[in-house]
């Protein structure tokens, strides 16, 4: 739900790390090392439908039996900056106030080769199916030219994130009442600073055996780099404050990454939203209204924190934050074998719909665009080769300059003709400074997947 | 056996050249102990069945008492050296002596129960809370029947039985759901009590009114049952306030609250419907409910026996084997409440997960595609036609296949028209299985089962249920590769790279040994294991490989996470004087003006070819499906080794792309 | 109809598996909990060590094997900053609460345990700085987890000028937390 006014009000007074009010003191707490730069990803687990979002389809098409549509009401033109108009389902509405602050991203391609949750969401934070380096530690690397934050990403979240990751060691869960428990705990510690010769004497068996050649001391080496930056660690985590008690969780998450961010804890902050939209069955897909009513809301109350709380005195948290908001993959238009007010939806990896904003994000445009758009439409024979009972949407193929849909009909699906997460991911590494070495292919036999330059501010 | 005797067949080859490298290292290894005693492998020793050196490596009495300890948490539930322990009475005796004392403690069940959890992926921190098993620790019955196996000198095997004996956990002291606010101050077996007692009030009531000595009017009597039907579901919600989730699950596949019902139900049609008052037989009805009620009372019975008053087991010998006959059944599914959670067969994945599970638990494999071999006939299918799906799919769907009845919770739609899904979804169950049904003309109905090659259906193993398939675990030798594997990830580390040709050597003892007693096969399995070179190491380098087959060569071979793949599928062509295509791929040196060592190589025009082309060409060669092109030639290579041999030139190929050190 | 029970999400907040991790990972809460009080608690009563948590369901952020909802896999044992400062206000907590027990114990302590602390606790007299004292007191934390190595720098460090003069308490609460905070103790072997 969104919160309220009084809502944010009460996050605001809770404490000294506050969503609209914060404490002079944090301010000075958090010196920005070069310029501040955050990163949050709101995750919606298990395939959101990208039709009650910003890729809908007319009423019309569900009257011609094409695609589902519980909601029943006619999507709304969402028209860009830049002049593309997508069909938004109504209830996006209360994404409207921040048109201007995000792009809007469709028809984006995932994994081609895989429907699946797991490989599908590997694929998005890793780039390979079966799992890898997740991109957001990759912020937070010393060699994109920022001094690294104490941790890569908190995750605060009311679900878990199935996903085969393995550079997430800097991505710790925050639970906001442990965090303030901790806290608490932590103001009535001195941490252990470097110095003292018991703490020397600690550091030094650390490195000692961080010298050998094996997996112990390896671990005695991460041990090491650990216990140097737990002081730091310790002093940001023991100003955390508590927001008041009563909030529901996600406002209690959005109070507290905030105050990771503004406390320099964090580079980025990852959020699961707590509804789950693997709709297969009719039954669930009827649910739809009401899990993007609650969904919307809480990505409103996210924005809506990050844009009302100050990072300094000229910035709100939104100015020094990009936001991405994304899922594993997109659905299809309907099951097969079902009457249309009456099916559930499958998984469609072929088109999904991404939303990027805040900083260094051009925002306020519609890029790219998915095909079936019309109960009239011809598919292609590249959509026609993998779908030939049009149950999927398809990404249609892009023009990377003008970062609009081409109106051709290819005869054979070529990942370079596309808009992939590929490109999504290089894009925020170009924003990133992070190295090319880490810019994600195309494919194994491809080039690298092309930045979006034009969505770059 | 049939099946066991083809693949011996395919693989006669690769195998002869094991065996004679083994025979050769068994005469080697006499002169090289002789030679070299202090350097003679730790797992050699214990392989050729010697007694294992009475010193540990490391620093003298330190290290041996480092490994004691290491061995005693290890083999003793998680449980070190105490203050009870007399540590220089252990330091005297041989390390397998040691190891044998530990394993004879009764906490060694907890050990076994602990690594059957491991192997089967739902191992947790620790199987007790303050003195109790948890919950988690009955989950997987086929675990607790293995363990109580091993620790009675029983059919260790018993662990790759997906149906069998149940155990079920304490009931709960706690809810998770709130209690009626009467109710909140009572004990739980309590509440328990008063919530099955105000079920049978239900069923007793209507008993006495059909048995008492004036019969009720038909109309009344039928009238009475049905409000009892009507209300079932409400009646059932207020019962499982005094259960959680998982015995809820337990009570759902036992069908403690709907079998009843149904009978009543059953009855009440054919009596109550559509028949004069006259005809309806009161007695008939009244026999119905009182067959109903007696199978919930039986079923309850049992389920108490579970009370945490009276049932609180000290070590895995204690579970009690839950009696299934009150259930009418005589095995229970091995998935249990947390399974059937992480488990879910889906209306789009069609039991692939499961199936997926399955190959990555039991055969370790863990679905890597790397190209598959062209089945004779074309394959059609949702991911028949696209060659990067099939390269998993041609086994994973026949796997799945095992799994097909089961649906929503694991709960079995055999009988049912319908199969519901964990989405809620549903579909037509004949419509459904026709996604495994057999090709026209196949000797099979349905295309089920561990598919090792689609090209060559003689080896692989064809079934139909979730029995068949325990049935080929069984026979089949990559479960218990699989299974000396995970054991020694467990006791060493589980990144710990492990040479194929040691792993095998470990797998035929224990084939060997348990052909006559698996318990005893699994208990010299885990001496052998923690008298290994690796088990030893203190700051073990992960990417070495400590333990080496009987005349593993390691000067000049390819690493040891391959050497052994290479020799077993690659040898015979890729070796010698005149190697085929000029690879020669037994040897690992630096070429003339390289530094970084990769195979030699030279061209058709005896040039010498570049790493970085070599290590591209294999790639291609492991992950095409052109037969014709595909390595090795003519031959099933088993697809763990493929993808281990297949990701590990990818990487190396990366790497030469890149001009990095190996 | 039966309770819907299967709709369960998966509420923890765990991260995926460190699937190739090129470290020794943490052992655990559980498992450093269970070492502790298997050496020194009275028999089968063991330890109240989740007293010196810093808060409660931090113990996961230390390395668990525990989970819900998916296959178990040993998630959160990368050793890194959190995770080193949660250790260590335990393990202080804990050092303190075996120093403090010179006077009286403050934890279920066995009796050999507090036989080996209480020679300890004349520290600074010589007797409690001879080679059996201190070894059996090593012994009887880090059990023999660590090289001689490891214990001879740590007897020369509380031999030395830091703190061969300062109180027993004091100085039995630094040695604790050295010997606990050790890669040995705390790293998978």
């Amino acid at each position: 739900m969104l919160p309220s006014r009084r809502d944010l009000l009460r996050i605001g007074l809770g404490g000294a790390g506050t969503l609209l009010v914060p404490a002079p003191g944090l301010l000075r707490a958090a010196p920005p090392e070069g310029e501040p730069h955050f990163f949050l990803m709101i995750v919606l687990a298990g395939g959101a439908d990208s039709s009650y979002m910003f890729d809908a389809r007319p009423l019309a098409m569900t009257k011609a039996g094409k695609v589902q549509n519980y909601l029943g009401k006619e999507p709304f033109p969402w028209q860009g900056k830049n002049g593309v108009t997508t069909l938004a389902s109504p209830l996006v509405k209360p994404l409207e106030p921040f048109r201007d602050r995000f792009s809007v991203l469709n028809g984006v391609v995932m994994t081609p080769s895989f429907d699946g949750h797991l490989q599908n969401m590997n694929f998005l934070f890793t780039g390979n199916p079966f799992g890898g380096d997740s991109f957001i530690p990759h912020f937070n690397l010393a060699e994109t030219g920022r001094a690294p934050q104490s941790l890569d990403a908190v995750l605060m979240s009311p679900s878990s994130l199935d996903a085969t990751i393995t550079n997430h060691s800097g991505v710790v869960p925050l639970e906001p009442r442990s965090a303030s428990v901790l806290s608490a705990t932590l103001r009535q510690i001195a941490p252990l600073e470097e110095g003292n010769a018991l703490s020397d004497f600690v550091r030094q068996r650390m490195a000692k055996n961080a010298a050998g050649p094996g997996r112990l001391a390896a671990g005695a080496t991460q041990m090491l780099a650990g216990l140097d930056q737990a002081p730091r660690v310790h002093r940001q985590l023991a100003k955390l404050s508590s927001p008041p008690g009563d909030l529901g969780p996600q406002q209690q998450a959005v109070a507290l990454m905030a105050e990771c961010f503004r406390l320099s804890i964090s580079r980025s902050a990852i959020y699961v939203l707590g509804e789950y939209f693997d709709v297969h069955a009719a039954d669930r897909a009827k649910e739809q209204p009401k899990l993007f009513t609650s969904a919307v809301a809480t990505i409103a109350a996210l924005l809506q924190g990050l844009a009302a709380t100050p990072f300094d005195e000229r910035r709100s948290m939104f100015d020094v934050t990009t936001v991405l908001v994304a899922s594993e993959f997109g659905r299809s238009l309907r099951a097969p074998d079902a009457r249309i007010d009456a099916t559930g939806t499958n998984h469609n990896q072929f088109s999904n719909s991404i939303l990027i904003g805040g900083k260094g994000i051009r925002a306020g445009l519609v890029v790219g665009a998915s095909d079936l758009a019309d109960a009239a439409e011809t598919a292609s024979k590249a959509h026609l080769g993998f779908d030939r009972r049009l149950e999927k949407a398809m990404g249609r193929p892009f023009d990377f300059k003008a970062l609009r849909a081409r109106p051709d009909l290819p005869a054979t699906f070529e990942m370079q003709d596309h808009l992939t997460v590929q490109s999504v991911v290089n894009t925020l590494y170009a924003l990133f400074d992070v190295p090319k070495q880490r810019y994600r292919l195309l494919r194994r036999d491809l080039p690298l997947a092309p930045v979006l330059s034009g969505l770059l501010a | 056996m049939d099946v066991i005797a083809r693949i011996a067949r395919l693989l006669a080859a690769a195998r002869n050249v094991a065996l004679l490298a083994l025979t050769l290292s068994a005469l080697a290894a006499g002169r090289l102990a002789a030679e070299t005693p202090a350097d003679l492998p730790g797992a050699l020793q214990a392989l050729q069945d010697r007694a294992p050196s009475a010193t540990a490596s490391g620093d003298g009495a330190w290290g041996k008492r480092w490994w004691i300890e290491k061995t005693a948490r290890l083999l003793r539930g998680g449980e070190g050296l105490g203050p009870a322990d007399d540590v220089d009475a252990l330091l005297r005796l041989p390390e397998e002596e040691i190891a044998r004392r530990f394993m004879a403690d009764r906490r060694f069940g907890d050990t076994i129960l602990d690594f059957n959890m491991y192997f089967l992926g739902f191992k947790i921190d620790s199987l007790k809370q303050d003195g109790l098993y948890r919950r988690n620790a009955f989950d997987f019955p086929n675990a607790v029947a293995s363990a109580q196996a091993l620790l009675t000198g029983g059919d260790y095997l018993k662990l790759f039985d997906l149906k069998g004996p149940f155990y079920m956990a304490p009931l709960p002291l706690e809810f998770d759901d709130p209690l009626p606010a009467n109710e909140t101050r009572l004990p739980a077996e309590t509440v328990r009590i008063k919530a099955i007692d105000e079920v049978e009030a239900v069923y007793t009531r209507l008993i006495a009114m059909g048995s008492g000595p004036v019969p009720p009017a038909a109309d009344d009597f039928c009238y009475e049952i049905e409000k009892v039907l009507e209300g079932s579901s409400a009646m059932h919600t207020r019962l499982l306030r005094a259960f959680n989730d998982p015995e809820i699950f337990v009570l759902r596949r036992g069908q403690v609250l709907t079998r009843p019902m149904e009978i009543i139900a059953r009855a009440y049609h054919s009596e109550c419907e559509g028949k004069a008052e006259a005809k309806v037989d009161v007695k008939h009805l009244t026999a119905e409910i009182r067959r109903a009620f007696d199978y919930f009372y039986r079923v309850i019975g049992e389920v108490l026996k579970h009370e945490p008053s009276n049932y609180r087991p000290q070590s895995v010998l204690d579970f009690r084997q839950f009696d299934l006959g009150a259930f009418g059944m005589k095995t229970w599914l091995a998935f249990g409440w947390e399974q059937s959670n992480a488990l879910k067969n889906s209306s789009t994945n069609f039991n692939r997960k499961r199936g997926a599970y399955v190959l990555k638990r039991f055969f370790c494999d863990d679905l890597t595609p790397v190209g598959f071999d062209t089945p004779k006939e074309h394959v059609a299918g949702a991911h028949g036609s696209d060659t990067t799906c099939y390269a998993c799919h041609y086994k994973l769907d026949p796997m799945a296949g095992f799994f097909r009845n089961l649906g929503a919770d694991f709960y079995n739609y055999g009988r049912a028209l319908m199969v519901v899904f964990d989405d809620d979804a549903n579909s037509d169950r004949t419509k459904y299985e026709t996604n495994w049904a057999a090709a026209p003309g196949s000797p099979r109905k349905w295309n089920v089962g561990y598919i090792r090659s689609p090209r060559w259906e003689d080896a692989n193993a064809y079934g139909n249920g979730v029995g068949d398939l325990s049935r080929i675990m069984r026979a089949s030798p990559e479960p218990k590769r699989c299974l000396m594997k995970r054991l020694y990830q467990y006791l060493v580390a589980e990144d710990q790279a492990i040479d194929g040709a040691y792993l095998d050597a470990l797998t035929r003892k224990f084939e060997a040994e348990a052909a006559v007693n698996s318990s005893t096969a699994m208990k010299n399995a885990i001496v052998r294991i923690v008298s290994s070179n690796a088990y030893r190491k203190q700051d073990a380098d992960p990417r070495r490989c400590y333990d080496r087959a009987p005349r593993a060569k390691s000067e000049g071979a390819p690493p040891c996470s391959v050497a052994y793949i290479l020799e077993k599928n690659c040898a015979q062509c890729h070796s010698g004087a005149e190697p085929s295509g000029g690879l020669e791929l037994t040897k690992w040196t630096a070429p003339p003006g390289g530094t970084m060592p990769s195979f030699p190589h030279r061209g058709a025009d005896g040039k010498t070819v570049t790493p970085h082309e070599t290590f591209a060409r294999l790639v291609e060669r492991l992950s095409t499906s052109d037969p014709a092109r595909r390595m090795p030639k003519q031959m099933a290579m088993p697809s763990q080794e493929r993808q281990a041999l297949f990701l590990w030139a990818q990487e190396e190929h990366t790497r030469l792309a890149k001009g990095a050190a190996p | 109809m039966i309770r819907r029970l299967f709709a369960a999400a998966a509420l923890c907040l765990c991260l995926p598996p460190l699937a190739l991790a090129e470290g020794a990972q943490f052992k655990g809460w559980s498992a450093i909990s269970r070492e502790l009080s298997t050496r020194l608690a009275k028999p089968g009563i063991p330890l109240d060590l989740d007293q010196f948590m810093p808060a409660e369901d931090v113990d996961g952020l230390l390395g668990t094997w525990n989970g819900f909802g998916d296959e178990h896999s040993f998630k959160n044992g990368a050793p890194n900053s959190v995770n080193m400062m949660i250790w260590r206000v335990a393990l202080s907590g804990f050092a303190k609460s075996v120093a403090a027990s010179c006077k009286s114990p403050q934890l279920e302590f066995g009796a050999p345990f507090l036989a080996t602390l209480r020679e300890l606790c004349a520290w600074p007299a010589a007797a409690a700085k001879s080679e059996d004292v201190l070894q059996a007191y090593w012994f009887a934390v880090m059990g023999y987890n660590a090289p001689e190595s490891e214990y001879r720098a740590w007897r020369d460090f509380f031999l030395g000028a830091s703190y061969r003069d300062r109180p027993a308490a004091e100085t039995i609460d630094a040695m604790t937390f050295a010997i606990t905070m050790n890669p040995y103790f705390l790293l998978q072997p």
